[in-house]
This record gives structure tokens, sequence and C-alpha cells, in this order.
């Protein structure tokens, strides 16, 4: 019975990070933790390998319908890694209270932008899937931002990197998604091999997680590509908003620790 | 970037934008891309069939799946999935290199030296 949930738990997860390029651990984490007691530090790789597994689940069909832009995830990943190196090195020094009330605040503003925006039919652009980006200087500097928040805060970069790639470099909305969706994976990996290393991948709780992502991540990315493109963004909308929660939370935790 | 491709501009009820609003792919992958896909999708149904596998045994507990071969199992399903986003990221890169489009191909080849890098210096999130 834990199994079958989890699968179903892995499938929204799946889905979601499929449809909107973030990952799926907004979903595993609390699910984790609150619906099953597993402690954070447990819940954590778990959900990064859980990343992975949607990353690569979704990014293969949108890589090869030509959707995900290789080279757009390949230059802005060079930020993003060398955002979250930074942010590594600055964890014990940034106040990450006061990180996490600012994120938590322009996620916010961010998800009211989108949904007000949603019924109105925007023009999409037609970003060049290869050749010069619009706007890729504050690309990069906004994944060297998404990264250093990815370290310091716990946050993934999808809920940063898709309204960047839309807003700030005129990517196409489904293309930013599916961008999104294969940069996550390498960062994703990358620190699933951390916690591990450090015996904190428990692999008995990962592995239905991973089966019903993966069922998840493969219906997500038919769907995306079907899905109006402002349902879409609603759905971008909701996830920003449980970001901000989150981090809204954690900042105000800070100020007011609980007794 | 592609020497070749000129700066694009916002476009706005264009044909190109109604391809992307129709679903349309809007490039063809090409062979190297096709490659990527491959490699992803070798990683996902490979190591999520062991994962998958490790359930069913787990349930079904026959005598020989002890917790030891379930852990190994787990441990490779694992292995295979992480290692899945890195080896599209050299294929990238070999790729981009192989198209002679060296500032995407040093892109890659940065991201892999980063990646080590943070790995070897404890990577957190």
């Amino acid at each position: 019975m834990t199994s079958l949930l989890l699968m179903l738990t892995g499938s929204l997860a799946g889905a979601l990070g499929a449809l909107v390029g973030v990952g799926g651990g907004i979903v595993v984490v609390p699910a984790l933790v609150l619906g099953f007691g597993i402690p954070m530090v447990e819940a954590v790789p778990v959900s990064l390998l859980c990343v992975v597994a949607s990353s690569c689940g979704a990014a293969a069909a949108y890589v090869e319908q030509g959707l995900s832009d290789v080279r757009l995830a390949t230059v802005l990943e060079v930020a993003t890694v060398t955002g979250a190196l930074a942010g590594g090195a600055m964890a014990g020094v940034a106040p990450a209270w006061l990180l996490a009330l600012a994120f938590g605040i322009f996620a916010l503003y961010v998800a009211v932008q989108l949904l007000r925006r949603s019924g109105v039919v925007e023009a999409e652009p037609d970003g060049p899937i290869t050749g010069t980006y619009q706007n890729l200087s504050w690309g990069l500097g906004g994944s060297f931002v998404a990264g250093g928040l990815s370290a310091l805060l716990g946050v993934g970069g999808g809920p940063v990197k898709v309204p960047l790639m839309r807003y700030v470099m005129n990517v196409p909305f489904r293309r930013a998604s599916a961008t999104s969706n294969l940069m996550i994976g390498v960062t994703g990996a990358a620190s699933v091999v951390t916690y591990a290393l450090a015996g904190h991948l428990r692999l008995e709780l990962a592995a239905p997680l991973v089966v019903g992502v993966l069922v998840g991540a493969v219906a997500g990315a038919k769907l995306m590509v079907r899905a109006p493109i402002p349902v879409l963004k609603r759905v971008l909308a909701v996830v920003l908003l449980a970001v901000a929660g989150q981090m809204l939370w954690k900042g105000g935790e800070s100020l007011w620790p609980m007794q | 970037m592609a020497d070749a491709v000129e700066p694009s501009e916002v476009l706005v009820g264009t044909a190109a934008q109604v391809a992307v609003e129709a679903d349309v792919p809007v490039a063809a992958p090409d062979a190297g891309e096709r490659i990527i896909g491959r490699v992803l999708r070798f990683g996902a149904l490979v190591s999520g069939g062991m994962f998958l596998l490790s359930v069913v045994l787990e349930a079904a507990a026959p005598a020989w799946a002890t917790a030891e071969v379930l852990n190994v199992l787990r441990g490779a399903a694992a292995s295979i999935l992480v290692v899945a986003p890195v080896a599209r990221l050299m294929v990238s890169g070999v790729w981009l290199g192989l198209n002679r489009e060296w500032r995407y191909a040093t892109a890659a080849a940065a991201v892999l030296v980063l990646l080590a890098l943070g790995m070897g210096l404890g990577w957190s999130h």
C-alpha cells in the first residue's frame, strides 16, 4: 500500500515537472515529510533523484521533438552550476532567512503576474532554436542567481528559469519549460551523488517514487505539447505560489521562531 | 552562437508563432539531438525497469530476493539514472564540437569541469 501511494505521489510530481519544467521536488518533499513522516535530510536526496528521473523521462521526448534547446541549456548550465558553487561557498555567511523572504516575495510577484496574464492571449515569440539569444547576459545572470538560490535555499532552479527564459529571454513558453527540464537533470544528478556518498539516499524509498515519476513524466510530456499555454502558465503560477509559501514560511520562521 | 543565424525579432502573430501554438515541432531534431534523446530514454527506461523490478520483488518476497540483492539492484538503477544526464552533457559537448560550434562545446566541457569541482567540494544542493 505504501509503495502504491509513493508511486502515485511520484506520478503527480513527474507530470507536474514535465508540464512546467520544475522537477517535482515541490510535491515530493512535502509529501514525504508531512505524509510519510520522513525526515527532511532523507526526503531531499530522494526528491533530487526524482528530479533526475523527471528530467530524463520528459527531456528525452522534448529533445527528440525539437522542443528543448540543447545549446541554450548548455550555456545557462554554466551559469547555474557556477551560481550553485558560489551559493555553496556562501552557505554559512549569507542570511538564508532574508534570501528566503526575498525569493518568496519574488515568486509571489511572478505567480500573481502569471495568473493575471494567463487569461490574456499573448504572442508566443519565435525565439531562435540555435543562434543569438535575446538578453543572454540577463539570462546568464538570472541562471547564476537561480543556482545560488538552489544551493542556499534548497529550491530547484526550474521556478526561476522558466519565467526567466520566457519573460527575459523571450523564449516561447513550451520551449522554456522543455529546456528547463533538460537542465535540471544535470545539477540534480550531481547533488544526488553527494548525498548518496554521505549515506543519506534511501533507495527503498526512492524505488517506487522513481517508477511513479517516470510514468508521470512520460504522461506529462505528452500533455505538455497539447495543453493550451494559458493552462500551463496557471500550473506554473500555482507551483510558484507553493514555492512562495514555503520560502515565506522558512524566512518567517527564522524571524519568529516557534516555541 | 551559431554564426549563420541572425538575431531574432519578437514576432507577433507570425506563422512561426502559430506553429508553436499548434504544437508543431520548432525544429526537426538532428542526429546529435536524437542521440541525446536516446541516452536520456535509455537511462530512464533501464533504471525505471530495475526500480520496478525491485518493488515487485520486495512485494513478492521470493527466498533469493534478500535485502542485499534488492540493495544491489536499486543501487545499480540509481547509478544508471544519475549517469544519464551527465552522459547527455558529454554527448552534447562532442556533438557540438563535431559541428564546430566551439562556444557551446566549450560550455559543455566547462559544466562537466564545474560539476566535478562541485562534487569534489561536497555539493549540497
